[in-house]
């Protein structure tokens, strides 16, 4: 793993290309004569393209060995951004309900600090929520009457109602969740994820990001689907809603296809004749980046192109999925993205910060996301891609107990809380139908089981086969972790 | 309560009263500038911030607003409910009574008759409010800009413990670590100082750095390749006693960053060819050893810098405010783009978001700067290879410099092809170089003959309209080969 620099012994001339987990590729080894029996001269009449055409159908060639055997290839992560209110969703708080309009004791709030935005309240009073709760399916899992479609796959999720976190405003929890800290600078989960598995697919990124267009809310940065201080290639690359997928995807308009392939091919002549000349491994890479980004032109656009699927898949997703940018549509893209091998889909739907009017806010947030959730659980499961998906569903932290401004009959806010939250894990070799860890009879505390960002990181991990301990880039002097020095297994929950 | 401003900007020009008496106060900010009707509207809050409760448990009623300075009198008065109007001797005599001090009476009514009452002092009261409003308007139009600057007084710091920001220990002083040299005992224990101390020549750290950072810069690489860390941790320099003679240069000359990398490029070892045997380059993959030259993919900021000057685009103007080239249109949190000049300034002056960095820099590794970061990793994805085939800004640049190579030249001799060659490389193209650009150029004049509509929508591109006697089909074929070489292994390489 800490081998960057990897020297071979002369004698040992190997056509292998040497790849570390460090993705260093080693360019020893190679003499002018192989090099120019391989690409230059010693080619004839082989185009470029065909062969790397075969380079790209050995996928091993980039795709990484993981540390042990993984359960899971890939990961859909439905990031609910601004911090749902757990107690209104799936952690059933029931006294909250009797309590409803009396302060909340100070025994359960401690010395806890509270946020500047409802620190200054001169009263906290308990709100109960106004939605009526049931269990569902087999293993009996409490769900709010506002999520109907995810309270059917219950028996699919596995539950954690006891995550907590160390952030208490959007931008640090956003990024403690994606980066395992709340400061700017460390790679994304996705990024940490490519550099260390690599990708199935050379067509399209290992990485992917779709943001569900036209919701307001707490920004999103750039910086949160970052390669922070891993080199660039791993960050994640945003898909536009718009007529272009990845930035500059089409060609200029009048050039089309057949010019760009002929520019392509007689572009690869001088590079061939350069390699040649110098000998320099890069530029056989130079040479495969314009061919993989040819195949991209048309992979990309095939991957966002809906017309193949059936009717009834739409209807599943619901109303929106033909709405391009709606948050159901880019759960069906998620979905044919990790058909293709895509390593890390990350969604963000923002909207969840219900500070104040959160009955009629969390109805909306429900109905944008209830369904399509649901649907990519049960559609992956029905095409066999389930055992080997993780579908992430939470967001950056839970809402407080109490209600932040009046509370009213008509109407009610809720702080954040970074004290606990529920979020569900699909597939993957987590646990289905089980609900794991505890809150207070409040929903206020961890009262068992406590799961930090740093152990759901550590979990997710292990079950895409890297140890959280050994996936390590070095920066600044020290080796840094997605867990940095924190996070456990939590073996209770995965199978 | 009464609450009165003298309008002097100053934390000692508001007093503040209750039940007619003069509060203690005490003066935690004192900075204000320009008017305050910026920065999120001019709403007066009344016990309460946002989103807050507030003032509970009681109500505002008789809430006044006046246009002047109130006396200590007036407010004695409206606190014991006279008229606005009424004779304020009395009043000022029984204020007196209270503290069995007559002279307190006329100091009062001077203070009142000098508010309200003089003509001089309402004459020069004027005047001040007429020069203080230009003021604030002259401060209003200026634009701000964020500097660091020393506090009059050094803010106490303390060690937090635990890390908990609400919990401070023992407080701390401005040191250096002691294992580094010592701290002058003359210099202040601020920035200055620590300026002092880094630029002192007692202190071999500092240019050795800088001088490292700056071989980086030429040869891709520095020195000591762990830029960020000249520690144990770090690497070894391959060339301690240059790296010390440089730092020592640097020093005696007077911290003249121009002058080392004067020398650096002048240098033998900078000017030799990168292309060397392959056995030499076995020898030493990766450079150290520095028998020859340095090779490595131009910066984001080189890349479209080369693209405008060659093509004559470039707008080589120093200084101002930044501008907004094309792909801000195209950044995570879209901006309208410049027209004109603003689109072909350098890269240097490229409008710069942290949340939503220049997304055709990101792609070419520029640095994200959400992190201090003193060496850029330089990876080679199909996302870059996109960059540079469709980014409008690089089709206009090729259509620009075709339009002009093609200026009264005979399209079918090789001339025009070698210029272009030379512009982009530096060096003359061989005969086959020159058998591959005719070949491309004559494929693609066929192509866009045959559809010539295809060649007049690609010509449109960019917001510079091109002047060109040269039949449109025929440019936009060279266009196209322009555009490939500015793809071209050595237009983006330095070699």
């Amino acid at each position: 793993m800490r081998d960057q620099t990897v020297t071979q012994p002369e004698s040992e001339i190997s056509m292998e290309r040497k790849h570390y987990c460090s993705n260093f590729v080693s360019t020893a080894g190679w003499s002018r004569r192989q090099i120019l029996q391989s690409f230059g001269m010693g080619l004839g009449g082989l185009a470029a393209s065909q062969l790397l055409a075969q380079e790209s159908s050995n996928q091993s060639a980039s795709a990484k060995q993981p540390h042990f055997a993984a359960k899971a290839k890939r990961v859909i992560f439905l990031f609910q951004s601004g911090g749902p209110a757990q107690m209104d969703l799936f952690d059933y708080k029931p006294l909250l309900n009797e309590r409803h309009g009396q302060e909340l004791p100070a025994s359960v709030r401690g010395m806890q600090r509270l946020t500047a935005m409802s620190g200054n309240q001169a009263s906290l009073p308990l709100a109960g929520t106004p939605f009526k709760f049931a269990q569902y399916g087999e293993s009996g899992a409490w769900v709010s009457d506002i999520l109907p479609h995810t309270a059917k796959v219950a028996d699919e999720l596995c539950f954690i109602k006891s995550m907590h976190t160390d952030a208490i405003n959007h931008g640090p929890g956003v990024t403690f969740m994606q980066t395992g800290s709340p400061f700017p600078g460390r790679p994304s989960m996705g990024a940490w994820l490519d550099y260390g598995l690599g990708t199935d697919n050379q067509d399209l990124p290992a990485f992917v990001v779709l943001v569900t267009k036209n919701k307001g809310g707490q920004p999103l940065v750039s910086r949160l689907w970052g390669s922070g201080f891993l080199p660039s290639k791993y960050q994640g690359v945003r898909f536009r809603s718009g007529e272009d997928p990845v930035l500059y995807l089409s060609n200029p308009t009048g050039v089309d296809s057949q010019s760009r392939r002929m520019m392509l091919d007689r572009l690869n002549e001088l590079h061939q004749l350069q390699l040649a000349k110098t000998g320099d491994r890069e530029i056989e890479t130079k040479i495969a980046q314009y061919e993989l980004a040819f195949r991209m032109q048309s992979s990309i656009p095939e991957v966002a192109d809906f017309s193949d699927e059936p009717e009834y898949v739409f209807e599943e997703y619901g109303p929106d999925a033909k709405n391009a940018g709606s948050f159901a549509a880019n759960c069906l893209l998620a979905r044919r993205l990790s058909e293709r091998g895509v390593r890390f889909v990350q969604l963000y739907h923002p909207g969840w910060d219900q500070h104040g009017g959160l009955e009629g806010g969390i109805r909306t947030q429900c109905n944008e996301t209830d369904q399509p959730a649901a649907a990519l659980v049960n559609d992956l499961k029905r095409r066999g891609l389930l055992d080997e998906t993780l579908v992430i569903w939470g967001g950056e932290f839970g809402r407080t107990n109490y209600c932040q401004g009046k509370l009213t009959k008509s109407s009610f806010g809720r702080d954040h809380h970074p004290r606990c939250f529920t979020m569900w894990i699909a597939g993957g070799g987590f646990k289905p139908g089980t609900s794991y860890g505890q809150t207070d009879e409040f929903g206020y505390n961890v009262a068992a089981n406590g799961v930090s960002v740093h152990d759901l990181h550590a979990t997710l991990l292990h079950q895409l086969g890297l140890d959280h301990e050994q996936l390590t880039f070095k920066y600044q002097g020290r080796w840094f972790r997605l867990t940095d020095v924190h996070g456990n297994l939590i073996p209770e929950l995965i199978g | 309560m009464a609450v009165v401003y003298d309008g002097s900007s100053s934390a000692n020009g508001l007093q503040l009263w209750v039940n007619s008496k003069q509060a203690e106060t005490r003066i935690v900010r004192d900075n204000l500038y320009k008017n305050i009707t910026g920065g999120g509207g001019d709403t007066i809050h009344i016990g309460e911030r946002f989103r807050d409760r507030g003032f509970s448990q009681g109500q505002i009623d008789e809430f006044s607003v006046y246009d002047k300075q109130l006396s200590a009198l007036e407010i004695a008065a409206l606190h014991q409910g006279l008229e606005e109007s009424a004779d304020l001797r009395s009043v000022a005599a029984n204020l007196a009574d209270q503290v069995a001090q007559s002279p307190v009476a006329d100091s009062l009514l001077l203070e009142h008759y000098r508010l309200n009452m003089a003509p001089e002092v309402a004459e020069q009261t004027a005047k001040l409010h007429e020069v203080r409003k230009a003021f604030c308007e002259f401060q209003d139009g200026l634009t701000e800009i964020m500097v660091m600057a020393e506090l009059n007084q050094r803010r106490p710091t303390y060690f937090l413990k635990r890390g908990a920001y609400d919990a401070p220990g023992e407080e701390v002083q401005p040191q250096t670590p002691a294992f580094l040299p010592e701290f002058p005992a003359d210099a202040p224990h601020n920035r200055l100082g620590l300026a002092q101390w880094l630029t002192s020549p007692d202190n071999p750290l500092f240019a050795r750095v800088t001088v490292n950072r700056l071989w980086q810069q030429c040869f891709g690489q520095g020195l000591v390749r762990t830029p960020e860390d000249f520690g144990s941790q770090g690497q070894p320099p391959s060339h301690p006693l240059l790296l010390d003679w440089l730092a020592a240069d640097l020093m005696e000359n007077g911290w003249d960053v121009k002058r080392t990398l004067r020398l650096i490029v002048s240098s033998a070892a900078y000017q030799q060819s990168a292309n060397v045997s392959a056995a030499s380059y076995q020898k030493d993959p990766e450079n150290r050893w520095l028998a020859r030259g340095p090779s490595y993919r131009l910066s984001a900021e080189m890349i479209r810098d080369n693209a405008l000057c060659v093509s004559g685009l470039l707008v080589d103007k120093i200084g101002g405010p930044p501008v907004r080239p094309y792909e801000v249109k195209e950044s995570f949190k879209p901006v309208d783009p410049d027209k004109g000049e603003g689109l072909y300034r350098r890269s240097l002056y490229t409008y710069w978001k942290r949340t939503a960095p220049a997304p055709a820099m990101m792609t070419l590794d520029a640095s994200k700067r959400d992190v201090c970061s003193v060496k850029r990793e330089r990876t080679a994805s199909p996302l870059q290879a996109l960059v540079l085939l469709n980014d409008p800004l690089q089709i206009e640049a090729s259509r620009t410099l075709a339009a002009s190579l093609l200026q009264d030249k005979d399209v079918d001799s090789n001339d025009w092809l070698q210029e272009l060659f030379v512009r982009t490389t530096s060096r003359q193209a061989d005969d086959t170089e020159l058998q591959i650009l005719r070949r491309m150029f004559d494929e693609q004049r066929q192509h866009f003959q045959d559809r010539s509509d295809q060649a007049n929508t690609f010509l449109q591109l960019g917001d510079t309209k091109t002047e060109s006697n040269v039949e449109s089909t025929t440019l936009a074929a060279a266009t196209v080969v322009v555009s490939a070489m500015l793809n071209f292994d050595e237009c983006v390489i330095k070699r």
